[in-house]
């Protein structure tokens, strides 16, 4: 039974089980590898994609349930293959080391900034909790979200006004 | 990424033409370039340069990308000498040859904290010589001396600025010319790169989703697997049934294989799913009866019944009885790698030839493995190095890869051999359990006389040797040598007692004695190997004895290290930072020194308590590894190597039963999080010295700083680790 979704922006159809994790249609059926696969059960992170904008671990969730929503993978991050804020504030914060769980913390922390312009430490601990390092770039992780919250901020605009 | 396998790179060096291509020999300075393919009777490793007619400059890295920041390191040290950016050098990972073979492993491996270490004078020599032999055909060209010459940004200009073109236009021309017997390296004063270049080179790649790991690797008609393995260390298929499983969607094929049962199917998913539905019967081997406690209890009966190898002893034992004597016993557990990439690799075999897809720490390990398996010359083994999620140590053994042969053959077909998380932490090659028993003795005046360890744990080495070895056989070992090697190794494996034996303070009388004792669970090198341990002995027992003795645990140590000495700089270094001695108010903390990988590095932990629970709040870290290349990505291993040890110290166990691992997945391994991650202050130490060790050494010294500051902060001694907050 076919599913189908809009993939980072575009129609997307998928001829599987609709048991199968969004995960594995991803990678395999439409060769979208940058969403990686680091536990299966949805406790480290490193598959997080955006459904309807919200973070959500595609190992685990079956891609019947993302049928016709909107699905974003770190590919389709990035508008007219630049890059997305967050991935600039990462290269400038030196984030990465293996790079593996990369995709995964980046899109949860684009998924945060769009809700919460400017995240307090806490709400990056609260955001960020479910996304597994192993490199330990936490530190950089934190630095690089403050960052990109500074870089989303058009120039010059008034952020917060007062009645 | 930009990718050059060793087929590429002959096509566009040797036959297509238009470029230049240099070797440098580790025996360096005078001897002409070996490369391409000399033999030669002594160890001469290589990586090479490659300068195109279109201007690229390729680089060739002889060492693996696991995010240790090898490639940024090199590119630096390259770009230093050609005076480029080094964000505009290519680069690939280099396919097993002998050229490339580390200078102190012989092999193409990647650990020890040794990759900028070994390329540090030779892959600058290779550059320096790419560079001159560019001025000099420029100079030619331009009919001027070669000193009115020089490279700069990433041109060759004449001095007086009235000319400059890309490196490219000189490629055909230097290839044509001698290369020079003797180079000059860049002084340090003229460093514009090597001690200032942060950026690392595999930044973009590793935020768009495109670097490529092995688990990326798609080919035509490649199929997927997952192994069943048998739980039980050293246990064996008896048998199984597969009748529900075959019938699954998307499953092609289900085989005993690799020592359990290859479920082969369209994809992941297919293959898992059908997994779950194969009943198999184990025969629980040798070790059905061996669980943690009995292996603690092992532990300490050999302690107690048996001598070890002294390994250091040196002053002399007090004639006078010491008034009193301070013991303790410490424990650590077993623990996994948990790199986030689960182990998987690709393999394709037609004929006698195969080729294989893996991130791995030893290319040529894993090539003359392969051959072995499949019983084809190494020659006809290719193996592509990706990008690697992680290392850590575990894919210096390459089990996986084996596995995925084996399955790629009885499969017909390319098979990408995947491992669950749970694959992954039960078949680990994991960091050793093991005991401590120290002992101090102190003098009528309080005076200590005396520091003595006891340790037991199992060889790594002679795993590593009976797995691994065999790989190099048929290379350059004569048959049958294998037995008197792997003598050697039992009874004289460092990793043992690699920092205790290293303990750096002056006492009166040392003597550390290791036993081996190797219950039958694998293990192997885990980020700062014996030192992982053993750190946490030496210095938790330093610290118990500056407490016993009432002494402040930093000035305790700096009086018995030489003054001005690199320990005692980098200790108080870490201590100033710190504001050692006045942490603010509802703050406490501990402190621990180690050297380990030529590295020293001092820590110190500090926590706040609140309702008996203590936090951490800051790391303070101070290191000594030489010249640093790239300021930012040592503070980055720095910061890895603290989460790293944080996650072991705070969380890590690894237990067994009926020779079972009973962990399984991030729920019962956890690894630290971001809301537990402290804030990590690191201070370099400036050295003029050659760069040393940076990808492990952090990760000793912080158990013990923790252990140190929550005894700091409760008065009581945590002398096992994992350690608990309260």
């Amino acid at each position: 039974m076919a599913t189908e979704f809009t993939l980072n922006g575009k129609p997307a159809r998928a001829d599987v089980d609709p048991q199968t994790p969004l995960l594995w249609v991803l990678r395999e059926g439409l060769s979208l590898t940058g969403t990686k696969f680091g536990c299966g059960k949805g406790l480290c992170g490193a598959c997080t994609v955006h459904l309807d904008g919200t973070a959500v671990r595609s190992c685990s969730l079956p891609v019947s349930l993302a049928a016709g929503r909107s699905v974003t993978t770190i590919e389709g991050l990035g508008k007219d293959g630049g890059l997305h804020p967050v991935q600039q504030a990462w290269i400038e914060a030196n984030t990465p080391q293996c790079g593996y769980c990369q995709s995964g913390q980046i899109m949860s922390a684009a998924a945060l900034l769009a809700t919460n312009a400017k995240p307090a430490d806490a709400d990056i601990d609260a955001a960020m909790s479910g996304n597994l390092c192993r490199c330990g770039t936490y530190p950089r992780i934190r630095r690089a979200i403050h960052r990109a919250a500074e870089l989303m901020t058009p120039a010059g605009a008034v952020t917060e006004v007062q009645p | 990424m930009n990718r050059l396998d060793r087929r590429g790179f002959l096509k566009v060096a040797g036959v297509a033409g238009g470029g230049l291509v240099l070797g440098f020999g580790l025996s360096g300075c005078g001897e002409k370039a070996p490369w391409p393919n000399l033999e030669s009777g002594v160890l001469q490793p290589n990586a090479f340069i490659q300068v195109r007619a279109d201007g690229a400059v390729v680089l060739t890295l002889s060492k693996i990308e696991m995010g240790q920041g090898a490639a940024t390191g090199f590119a630096t040290l390259v770009a230093e000498e050609l005076g480029m950016d080094p964000l505009a050098i290519e680069f690939g990972f280099a396919e097993p040859h002998k050229d490339y073979g580390d200078p102190e492993f012989q092999l193409m491996i990647t650990g020890g904290s040794s990759s900028l270490k070994g390329a540090w004078q030779p892959l600058r020599e290779a550059a320096a010589t790419v560079r001159e032999m560019l001025l000099q055909a420029a100079a030619a060209s331009w009919n001027v001396a070669p000193g009115e010459c020089l490279a700069e940004g990433g041109r060759i200009r004449l001095r007086d600025g009235s000319r400059d073109a890309g490196f490219g236009e000189f490629a055909v021309a230097a290839q044509a010319l001698p290369v020079p017997a003797s180079v000059t390296l860049k002084p340090a004063s003229e460093w514009t790169r090597i001690g200032k270049h942060d950026a690392r080179v595999d930044a973009r790649a590793k935020v768009d989703g495109s670097a490529r790991f092995a688990i990326d690797v798609q080919l035509p008609g490649m199929l997927t697997a997952v192994l069943l393995r048998c739980p039980h260390q050293g246990g064996s298929l008896q048998g199984f049934d597969a009748a529900r499983a075959v019938v699954a969607p998307g499953v092609r094929q289900i085989v005993a294989c690799a020592g359990g049962v290859a479920v082969i199917a369209d994809g992941y998913w297919s293959a898992r799913s059908a997994a779950q539905l194969v009943e198999v019967q184990w025969d629980k081997g040798p070790l059905a009866s061996l669980d943690s406690a009995g292996i603690a209890r092992e532990q300490s009966r050999r302690l107690d019944h048996e001598t070890g190898k002294v390994v250091r002893e040196e002053g002399k034992r007090s004639a006078t009885a010491p008034a009193r004597q301070l013991k303790a016993e410490y424990h650590v557990p077993y623990l996994a790698h948990a790199t986030m990439e689960p182990m998987n690799a690709v393999a394709s075999i037609t004929g006698d030839r195969a080729e294989i897809w893996a991130g791995n720490q030893a290319p040529d390990v894993l090539q003359g493995l392969v051959a072995r398996v499949l019983g084809i010359p190494p020659a006809n083994v290719t193996v592509h190095t990706t990008y690697l999620g992680g290392g850590f140590g575990r894919r210096l053994m390459v089990d996986f890869c084996l596995e995925a042969v084996l399955v790629a053959q009885a499969a017909g077909a390319p098979v990408k051999l995947i491992w669950s998380r749970e694959d992954d932490t039960q078949h680990d090659y994991y960091r050793p359990s093991a005991l401590a028993r120290m002992t101090a003795d102190i003098g009528p005046d309080g005076a200590l006389l005396s520091v003595e360890g006891r340790l037991v744990a199992p060889s790594i080495y002679a795993l590593m040797m009976k797995d691994v070895a065999p790989a190099m056989m048929p290379q350059w070992m004569p048959a049958g040598i294998m037995k008197p090697v792997a003598a050697l190794v039992r009874g004289n494996d460092p990793t043992l007692d690699e920092g205790v034996s290293g303990l750096p303070y002056e006492v009166p009388y040392l003597r550390v004695e290791a036993l081996e004792y190797d219950p039958g669970i694998r293990v192997g090198v885990w980020r700062s190997v014996g030192h992982s341990q053993n750190a946490f002995f030496a210095e938790s027992f330093i610290d118990e004895l500056a407490h016993d003795l009432g002494e402040d645990p930093v000035a305790f140590r700096l009086k018995r290290l030489a003054a001005g000495s690199r320990h005692a700089r980098v200790l108080q270094a870490a201590a100033d930072a710190a504001s050692w001695g006045k942490a603010g108010p509802g703050r406490v903390q501990g402190v621990a020194l180690h050297e380990s990988f030529n590295s020293v590095v001092a820590e110190v932990v500090e926590l706040s308590v609140t309702d008996g629970k203590a936090r951490i709040e800051r790391v303070v870290c101070a290191v000594d590894c030489g010249t640093v290349v790239n300021p930012d990505v040592v503070r980055m291993q720095v910061e890895s190597g603290v989460v790293f040890a944080l996650s072991a110290a705070l969380h890590g166990e690894i237990t067994v039963r009926e020779g079972a691992v009973q962990q399984d997945n991030f729920d019962s391994y956890p690894l630290l999080r971001m809301n537990e991650c402290p804030v990590i202050e690191v201070v370099l130490l400036s050295s003029d010295a050659a760069p040393t060790g940076i990808g492990e050494p952090p990760t000793p010294p912080l158990a013990p700083a923790l252990g140190n500051a929550l005894f700091a902060a409760t008065g009581a001694r945590q002398r096992k680790l994992p350690l608990s907050l309260g």
